[in-house]
């Protein structure tokens, strides 16, 4: 072999001892002081933090969603909903992280998607064959639900008029109609109150008429 | 009388008399229906009141519609690792084509497989395009791939932008053996991720680079599959090992 031969050689070990020591930086980067700020990044929904955790984890989620009978759509919506619970979980202190994040979260997906498949039932769909993930550490059965319940209602009250989400937010905030309709420039509070009445009443109406509504 | 869910509403405003609210709680006792209405609707109260989480759905609706950013030459390592597997392949690529018994033709036999018709969701507003999809999957099954060529092109007539259209005649293409036509058509559907046949498209055009024997171009494309964690990426590696 030749000496140039000799120096290519060299620069690919190189490349791959870079690779290498990458790495052990990034597992030695895990420890408990990075494993609390992920923890505080998450409860203060630092965006840049929330990109980060996307960039780096989306494709694979991905990857999965798709090979199990899901489209691109389906993955970003079970991987909001897994970073939205692993908020659950950090605000009420009960988040555990024992491995990588991308392994927790991961599994959350995976988690979220087979119940998703459960519930559709789909005749090609042999949901049996995920049983043996169905049970996880990462997450709760009455988690999963209860995120489940608050993301149907908490998307429907998005679909309301921006007057009615205020007018609905404000009095359960306990303010008086008297003071809603001031604050609303409302001509009276009888009508204050009869127009929260029918916003809310709008409201129930989106979401017992969605599909979703009968398989909670 | 007040309407039944105007009571429900009113008690949990508390907005009700003395009186109205030991009524209402005689009724809530007894009333299964009115049970179930009352805890829906202060379940619905409950998830209004949670701003931190509509603050957080909304951030990462956000970042799920900002197009991706390629920022994989922009970091160091992943150049030098990049720049590495190209010189392996490139210094070892020419006596792995003349010691080795497997053939990139072989190769491409071994992987390649016709894309299967997918299902697909149906909008009221394409109804005409969801015909001509139709038709178009109708003959890709059953191996007239002209035809299907032919209402494929119909559909991309009126979008342009539908990858599943621009998807499947390529893999027509494929079939008919038109490889210059179908890499034209992966090529364009790997510049945009955001439709689900963006990792196929890398598969089909690693295939195509195989079976044009153009080694370099193939390797480069295995690598994104292996490095962007594809959903081939198995196969891309042992195909490079193969190739090793």
């Amino acid at each position: 072999m030749s000496s140039h031969s000799y120096t290519i050689i060299f620069f690919i070990i190189f490349g791959f001892e870079c690779l290498y020591i990458k790495q052990l930086i990034e597992i030695s980067k895990l420890n408990t002081l990075q494993r609390k700020r992920l923890v505080k990044g998450i409860l203060k929904q630092d965006k840049i933090l929330l990109q980060k955790l996307y960039s780096e984890n989306f494709s694979t989620i991905k990857r999965f969603v798709i090979e199990n009978n899901g489209s691109e759509e389906d993955a970003q919506d079970v991987f909001q909903e897994a970073i939205i619970i692993t908020y659950r979980k950090a605000k009420s202190g009960t988040f555990q992280l024992t491995s990588s994040f991308k392994s927790y979260i991961y599994s959350v997906c995976r988690f979220i998607w087979i119940k998703q498949l459960s519930k559709k039932q789909e005749e090609n769909i042999n949901v049996g064959l995920y049983n043996e993930y169905e049970s996880i550490e990462d997450i709760e059965i009455d988690e999963y639900v209860v995120n489940e319940q608050y993301k149907l209602y908490q998307t429907h009250y998005k679909r309301l008029s921006h007057k009615c989400q205020e007018i609905i937010r404000l009095s359960l905030k306990k303010v008086s109609f008297k003071n809603i309709a001031k604050i609303m420039n409302m001509e009276s509070e009888k009508y204050t109150k009869q127009k929260k009445y029918r916003c809310k009443e709008q409201l129930v109406k989106y979401i017992k008429s969605d599909p979703k509504f009968a398989e909670l | 009388m007040k309407h039944y869910n105007q009571l429900v509403e009113e008690y949990l405003d508390g907005t009700l008399s003395i009186n109205e609210q030991i009524k209402f709680n005689e009724h809530l006792k007894n009333d299964q229906e009115l049970r179930k209405e009352f805890r829906l609707r202060k379940e619905i109260n409950r998830a209004i009141l949670e701003n931190d989480i509509l603050n957080l759905r909304e951030s990462l609706q956000e970042i799920i519609d900002t197009p991706k950013e390629r920022t994989i030459f922009q970091n160091p390592f992943v150049i030098s690792s990049f720049a590495a597997s190209i010189i392996i392949l490139i210094v070892f690529t020419w006596s792995i084509f003349f010691s080795s018994n497997i053939t990139p033709e072989d190769i491409y036999i071994n992987h390649y497989y016709k894309y299967p018709v997918i299902t697909y969701n149906r909008t009221v507003s394409d109804n005409l395009n969801n015909t001509n999809l139709d038709k178009a999957f109708l003959n890709y099954e059953t191996e007239n791939y002209n035809k299907s060529k032919n209402f494929l092109n119909l559909v991309l007539n009126d979008n342009r932008q539908n990858a599943m259209a621009k998807f499947y005649l390529a893999s027509c293409e494929m079939e008919l053996n038109n490889i210059q036509a179908a890499q034209e058509i992966f090529l364009e559907l790997i510049q945009n991720s955001n439709h689900i046949f963006w990792e196929q498209a890398y598969w089909y055009l690693a295939l195509i680079y195989i079976k044009k024997d153009d080694i370099d171009n193939a390797s480069l494309i295995l690598n994104k599959i292996i490095k962007g964690n594809m959903c081939k990426k198995k196969e891309a590696e042992s195909i490079i090992k193969m190739l090793d």
